[in-house]
């Protein structure tokens, strides 16, 4: 199958690479199926709408961030990054996490109900 | 907008599997109690709205033009 946008170009994949997010994302709620691009040089991964593919959300590993985050089985926790020009105003959502399994080629996103985790962390620290 | 009063310990059923139940009641808070299906999400609306619009502004970030980034050090959650 292949789908094209702007930042990625043509991208093609395997049907079997789709995951399938019966609720969507929190204010993409429409969107249901999303690949997921990754390459080894980067430090995001991108999370890629099918219907929509202009529609692309930068996520991180949330282990890297916190050692202790909340992962269910079989799922890997990431969070949406917000991009920014200045890499000090880059911020990660730790409150709504994105699991993906990647067995059931599944995905969904939750909000956690604990206040240790907030909308906004930055991603990096100034050295 | 449906408006009912209730007492506390009154219920109220949501279709047949959703159950609000007024559990305490001071100043200007109220507590309640919710039983649902675990496929039912119940969020607080600031909360969600504030998570909306995050995920929304990624989205619109998303093609931003990154500078160098692997030098930089990882703003980890402290204990």
């Amino acid at each position: 199958m292949k789908i094209k946008n702007n930042q990625f170009g043509e991208i093609e994949f395997n049907k079997n690479s789709i995951f399938k997010f019966e609720n969507g994302l929190f204010g993409f709620e429409e969107l249901k199926e999303f690949i997921l691009i990754s390459s080894k040089e980067e430090l995001f991964q991108w999370l890629c709408s099918i219907d929509e593919p202009e529609i692309v959300f930068p996520l991180f590993q949330l282990k890297a961030i916190d050692k202790d985050y909340p992962v269910e089985e079989k799922n890997d926790a990431f969070g949406v990054v917000t991009l920014n020009s200045e890499p000090s105003k880059i911020s990660i959502n730790l409150k709504a996490p994105v699991y993906l399994n990647k067995e059931k080629q599944s995905g969904r996103q939750v909000i956690l109900d604990t206040t240790k985790y907030p909308v906004k962390h930055l991603l990096f620290v100034e050295e | 907008m449906l408006i009912l009063k209730r007492k506390i310990g009154e219920e109220l059923k949501i279709n047949s599997n959703i159950v609000l139940k007024v559990l305490s009641i001071s100043d200007n808070q109220v507590k309640i109690g919710i039983s649902a299906p675990s496929n039912v999400e119940v969020y607080r609306a600031e909360l969600l709205d504030k998570v909306r619009t995050s995920i929304i502004e990624a989205s619109q970030k998303s093609k931003e033009e990154l500078a160098k980034l692997n030098k930089l050090k990882i703003n980890k959650v402290e204990k």
